[in-house]
């Protein structure tokens, strides 16, 4: 692809090796070679073998990670060193959707799926309760951090008893509540000024302004017809601001931030063998907003070149991570560090992925 | 745009409670500005990053977690020469990581090594792949080996080094091949040329004959300096006990010890011999005190006995080197100053002049051995066995063997007749039948018995004599005198030659004697060889079975009519001898063999082989054994070849006694202390066979060092410093100047209580407790622990009360059969009067270490102090620092047998019992 000038002027004048340039063929074949090259590095079997992982979640900084199980454990890994630092019981709560809070990595929230569903403050160094949220009645669906840093105690957080809540890590009660028809799935974008509800009943999503929070509605959209008969699980802004991205057990969408035009469908994927537990999401997308990756039923993992998307064409893989057959993780999970050059896998064990040079 | 059922619910407040706001009611504006992301300050801006700015994750491969292949460990290097040793590569590769394994690689066909080898890296597979690599950057192309730079790189599934084997083999086929092609070109040329060759050297060959043998002397006599200089220490002739003399200068002695020790004579105990956690310096110092040593120094390297005189040092070294202490053995050391160092026995070896003079010796004695063999011996002999004088020889020696021999026969004769003149009268002297019998037996006159010989040669009618004839024309005895045939040892031989000369005896002197002179120039010629063809079948051991089929052979070729004439002769001789005494007589028994024959033997070896051969006639059975066998071409010089031999054997069993004496010695205490108790004896001879058992105390006694009952105390207490100790130990006051002591103290402190006057419990003096003797208990050879003195205490000094819990007599009986239902076994209660006891079992002091003895160094007293009745333990002697304290328990007499304590106090006047 690159064509290095040859002949004696090679010699006279050392060329400096650039950074290659995007061709028209393929805008970003480079950054996509470079995800094809990951593959599992090591697997973590720290919960116990066979029982589901329900929700995986970095830290601020891409250090760790933690991951929560139906076996009631919150597993803590070191990301850079690939090591596994630490198990976490909450038998007598369960556990889901665990995240670590944005002040503190030794601080994480999680989502009680036992006797109530009161999200939980829990300090991870010395294992103790800080802080008991109590609002949802019912379990809740999705718990994101803020992304500004100037309200860094503020999280939010979605429930199947169909509200949103608003919640500052400093005080038990929630700041603000939003009411809705059914069961809700929600992101931030990454300005912190939007944010994007799904309600998963009557498929609607809309934008609402963080600065009026119940009451501002910016934009609305039924999506009846591109989600079909597949169900939404996971709702994300990409980093650049440009798309939200619908995870769903189909196809995936990709819409418009601002109009909420359906851009794209992420074709491809073979469905998972179906459990009765959620998860976190199997659909990721890059630091730089540009690439996808998913993992399917089949093992593998696709990517997709988010830059190709247009007029809601359905778009075919851009490539494929197959399964390695000495490593096999099933990508039930999927989730990019934001920080690191790696990737995490799971289902029933925690996966690491890493670039592998041959 | 109002959803149904949308509310909107705030704070702790229940939504009732506040007026309903419309969720989502109000459309407003998108805050955000398209193409502008608008992050807000903090972790969202981080969060966009291109993924060539993401930070690159590498995992270290570990085995419970990594997934994958196991990443390589393992180096194939190669293109280096075949001979390099793999330790040369190993040390090469060292500083890159732990190595596991180098394994050379050898040709599957021919097990030649082909120069190319597998490294693996030692630890768990991560870092021994990133050892790996880092070889290979570190050493790839880089690193040279003999000269040729190797190559190297990182076997991942066998790949690399089926490569490499394949193309080193094949290369080497085809070098083969080149060089099969080349010599057999070669081969061909040589074979013409060396046909030309032969002929002409044939023709050389008989000129250069007589060069070749001088050479070959001399290159056997060039060879033999090299021999002699090839050990010192053999040169010098030291001992192994010798050898450990040292100069001061060469040893390595601890930062700062140096100072302590000075320039003076010191001797190291290395503590690989003598632990120096377990034996203490005053151990050593026992062993050491009665040579005058300044002082003991100790440190983890061993001991450090410092002398301020030579002579004592050395003595001590001679004396103590080797010697047990406890279960070690004591090497030692020895270091000189180098300035005294030739004051030492070896002082003249070991020293640069003395090294050196025993060098040039050595040199000398060899060049002047070297010389004589060349320049004299070589000539002469050469001389010697020139065939062109030999018929001249021949004839000058016989003339000479004629003269002599006329002239011993003249002087015979004139001896004899006097010799026969003197007996006549001597023996008419004797009174009749006075003669002891015995005489004849004992034969401890030879010379005497030998005149009879010489006699019967002269007459020419006796045939008696000793059994080993000194000539070849005189009969043996036994031939005379044997009744039986199988009497014959070594004589056959003898006896067949005489046979054989006996009837011309007379007139065939003339030749055989000329043959004897042939004989004895060839065994002149052969001495070495034969030596050699002799011992060779001696080791076979051919040589006894083979002689005794000579005897077989000859005796019976014997006739037998010539015994019965012997007989008759005997008889004759015998009535004719009647009126010699019988001191002097011929003997009618057959001959006693003058040596034993000593054919068995340990090791056929040159000493036995001359043993064996006591006289010229032995000498010539041994040529004849030896006849047919040929000298070893190997031996050059037969004398040099058996001087060697010999000079091996005696370092080698000098160094084998000095070996043996220092093992003996240290085993043999603990045999024999075991083998001697029957206790202690197993019935199969193995304990482990005899399962476990255990071995009652009085028993251990025997055997475990700190049960071990020696006449002077152990010292079961370290002490720190032991020259402090020492040199404290006349500070002994007497215990009427302690007591004034404490006394005074006593008064001062009531004073002071005075002045004061109040009534603070602050100085409230035990009195009992400032008079306490240091003492600590430590284990005991007695029972489980005793109690030591550290420091010497005087006679009637009080040494420390007897502390513990004061109870009634009620409490203690309760007690004490608590103590023994909860398996507390030894008693620590001390009965004070009728309704006192003290128990130190649970609250006490060490007083209740205190273990009982017979023959007891303390006595317990109770005293009243205060008006309160306490046991305080007193010296009944002076004891000595680290004694152990005893005193009589005087337990009440016990009748049951059972429950009886038997004594283990191994006093001499001990009881057995406690009670």
């Amino acid at each position: 692809m690159l064509s290095l000038p040859t002949g004696p002027s090679a010699l006279v004048r050392p060329t400096r090796p650039t950074t290659p340039q995007p061709t028209t063929a393929s805008p970003s074949s480079s950054k996509i070679d470079l995800i094809r090259s990951f593959s599992p590095s090591k697997v973590f079997k720290n919960h116990t073998p066979d029982t589901p992982i329900t929700s995986i979640s970095y830290d601020i900084a891409g250090q760790y990670l933690l991951s929560s199980g139906t076996d009631e454990t919150l597993q803590l890994y070191d990301v850079p060193k690939g090591r596994h630092l630490k198990s976490i019981y909450s038998k007598k709560y369960g556990c889901h959707l665990a995240i670590f809070s944005n002040t503190s990595h030794s601080k994480c929230l999680f989502a009680s799926t036992k006797e109530n569903h009161i999200i939980r403050f829990l300090d991870l160094n010395d294992n103790s309760f800080i802080r008991y949220f109590k609002g949802h009645s019912e379990q809740v669906t999705s718990l994101v951090n803020s992304t500004s840093g100037t309200r860094l105690e503020s999280f939010y957080s979605s429930s199947l008893d169909g509200t949103v809540k608003c919640w500052d890590m400093r005080t038990d009660s929630f700041t603000a509540s939003l009411g809705l028809s059914s069961t809700p799935l929600i992101a931030l974008d990454p300005s912190n000024s939007v944010m994007a509800i799904l309600e998963t009943g009557s498929k609607t999503l809309r934008l609402v302004s963080m600065e009026k929070f119940p009451t501002g509605l910016i934009r609305s959209v039924d999506l009846t017809d591109p989600l079909g008969s597949t169900t939404p699980k996971k709702l994300e802004f990409t980093n650049d601001n440009k798309y939200i991205v619908i995870n769903t057990d189909g196809d995936h969408l990709v819409l418009d931030s601002f109009s909420l035009q359906v851009t794209g469908l992420l074709t491809g994927q073979v469905p998972f063998t179906p459990r009765s537990y959620p998860d976190s999401g199997n659909l990721t997308v890059t630091p730089n907003g540009k690439i996808a990756i998913a993992g399917s039923g089949n093992g593998e993992l696709l990517i997709w070149d988010l830059s190709m998307v247009s007029n809601g064409e359905k778009l075919t893989p851009t490539g494929r991570i197959l399964p390695k057959m000495e490593a096999k993780v099933i990508p039930r999970m999927v989730l990019f560090n934001p920080q690191y050059e790696m990737l995490t896998t799971a289902d029933t064990e925690v996966g690491f992925w890493v670039r592998t040079s041959n | 745009m109002p959803q149904k059922g949308v509310s909107v619910a705030a704070g702790k407040l229940a939504p009732s409670a506040l007026e309903p706001i419309k969720a989502l009611s109000r459309k407003v504006k998108d805050p955000r500005v398209p193409g502008n992301i608008g992050y807000e300050k903090g972790c969202a801006k981080t969060n966009h990053k291109k993924l060539s700015a993401l930070l690159p994750v590498h995992y270290k491969y570990d085995t419970k977690h990594s997934v994958g292949p196991r990443p390589s460990g393992e180096l194939i290097i190669w293109n280096f020469p075949p001979t390099t040793s793999m330790v040369i590569i190993k040390n090469n590769f060292a500083p890159f990581g732990d190595i596991k394994e180098v394994r050379g690689i050898d040709d599957p066909r021919t097990a030649v090594p082909l120069g190319m080898c597998t490294l693996s890296f030692d630890g768990d597979a991560g870092l021994a792949h990133e050892s790996a690599l880092k070889a290979i950057s570190g050493t790839n192309g880089t690193l040279s080996i003999a000269g040729t730079v190797i190559k190297c790189g990182l076997n991942v599934d066998h790949k690399l080094y089926n490569e490499v084997h394949i193309r080193i083999v094949e290369e080497k086929k085809k070098k083969e091949l080149l060089e099969q092609r080349e010599s057999e070109r070669r081969h061909a040329l040589e074979l013409r040329k060396e046909k030309e060759k032969r002929i002409a050297e044939a023709r050389a060959q008989s000129m250069s004959r007589r060069k070749s043998e001088r050479s070959q002397d001399n290159l056997a006599v060039q060879k033999t300096p090299n021999d002699g200089y090839s050990d010192d220490a053999s040169l010098l002739h030291l001992s192994v006990h010798d050898r450990h003399i040292l100069l001061y200068s060469s040893a390595e002695l601890p930062p700062g010890y140096s100072k302590h020790i000075g320039n003076r004579p010191f001797i190291w105990i290395p503590d690989r011999y003598v632990s120096t956690r377990s034996v203490g310096s005053a151990n050593i110092r026992r062993v050491v005190s009665r040579y005058n040593c300044d002082r003991i120094l100790t440190h983890r390297n061993g001991f450090y006995i410092v002398f301020d005189k030579l002579d004592d040092a050395q003595t001590c070294f001679d004396n103590e080197d080797g010697r047990n202490i406890f279960e070690y053995k004591m090497y030692m050391t020895f270091y000189v100053p180098d300035d005294q160092l030739s004051k030492t026995r070896i002082g003249d070896k070991i020293s640069p002049v003395g090294l050196s003079k025993t060098y040039l010796l050595n040199e000398l004695k060899e060049y002047l051995l070297k010389d004589l063999r060349e320049k004299v011996i070589g000539p002469k002999m050469l001389e010697i066995m020139d065939s062109e004088h030999y018929a001249e020889k021949m004839d000058a020696y016989k003339r000479l063997q004629e003269e002599h021999k006329e002239k011993e026969i003249k002087e015979q004769q004139a001896k004899l007749k006097e010799h026969e003149k003197i007996e006549i009268d001597e023996v008419n002297k004797l009174p009749i039948g006075l003669a002891p019998l015995s005489v004849r037996h004992q034969s401890a006159d030879i010379a005497s018995l030998a005149s009879f010989r010489r006699r019967r040669d002269s007459n020419g009618k006796l045939h008696l004599g000793t059994k080993r004839p000194g000539k070849k024309n005189v009969l043996p005895m036994s031939h005379v005198l044997n009744d039986s045939e199988e009497e014959h040892d070594g004589d056959e031989d003898d006896e067949d030659d005489d046979d054989e000369d006996e009837p011309s005896e007379g007139m065939s002197s003339a030749t055989s004697a000329e043959e004897d002179k042939k004989r004895k120039l060839f065994a002149q010629e052969d001495e070495g060889s034969l030596k050699k063809r002799k011992l060779k079948e001696d080791v076979v051991g051919l040589s006894t079975s083979s002689s005794d089929e000579e005897a077989k052979t000859v005796v019976s070729s014997q006739p037998t009519s010539p015994e019965e004439d012997e007989k008759m002769a005997l008889e004759k001789a015998k009535s004719a001898y009647a009126s010699v005494a019988e001191r002097y007589r011929p003997t009618t028994e057959r001959p006693n063999p003058v040596y034993e024959d000593n054919l068995e033997a340990k090791s056929y070896d040159l000493d036995w082989l001359q043993d064996v051969i006591k006289d010229d006639e032995d000498f010539q059975l041994a040529q004849e054994v030896s006849k047919h066998t040929l000298a070893s071409p190997t031996i050059k010089d037969v004398r040099f070849w058996t001087w060697k031999l010999r000079n091996d054997q005696e370092t080698e069993k000098r160094l084998q006694e000095e070996s043996d004496k220092r093992q003996t010695e240290g085993l043999s205490d603990f045999l024999e202390e075991v083998s001697n108790n029957k206790e202690l004896r197993n019935s199969t001879g193995c304990f482990r066979t005899s399962g476990c058992r255990k071995i009652p105390d009085k028993l251990k006694v025997d055997y475990l060092p700190y049960r071990r009952r020696i006449t002077k105390p152990l010292t079961t207490i370290q002490d720190e410093d032991d020259n402090e100790s020492a040199t404290q130990s006349s500070g002994v006051h007497s215990s009427r100047v302690n007591r004034a002591i404490s006394r005074r103290f006593a008064a001062d402190i009531s004073a002071q209580k005075q002045m004061l006057g109040s009534e603070s419990d602050l100085l409230e003096l035990n009195q009992l407790l400032k008079r306490q003797k240091p003492v600590q208990f430590a284990r005991s050879a007695i029972h489980n622990w005793g109690l030591y003195a550290l420091e010497p205490i005087a006679a009637k000094e009080m040494i420390i009360e007897y502390v513990g819990e004061r109870i009634r007599q009620k409490v203690a009986e309760v007690r004490e059969k608590r103590y023994l239902k909860s398996g507390i076994g030894s008693s620590y209660l001390f009965r004070v009067d009728e309704n006192t006891v003290i128990d130190a079992s649970k609250k006490g002091g060490i007083a209740r270490f205190i273990n009982h003895c017979c023959d007891p160094s303390c006595t317990a007293k109770i005293i009243k102090v205060d008006g309160k009745k306490r046991i305080v333990i007193y010296a009944l002697r002076d004891v000595a620092a680290n004694e152990e304290l005893t005193y009589d328990y005087k337990f009440e007499r016990e009748d049951n047998p059972e429950e009886r304590i038997p004594c283990l106090c191994g006093a001499p006047n001990c009881k057995g019992y406690l009670n």
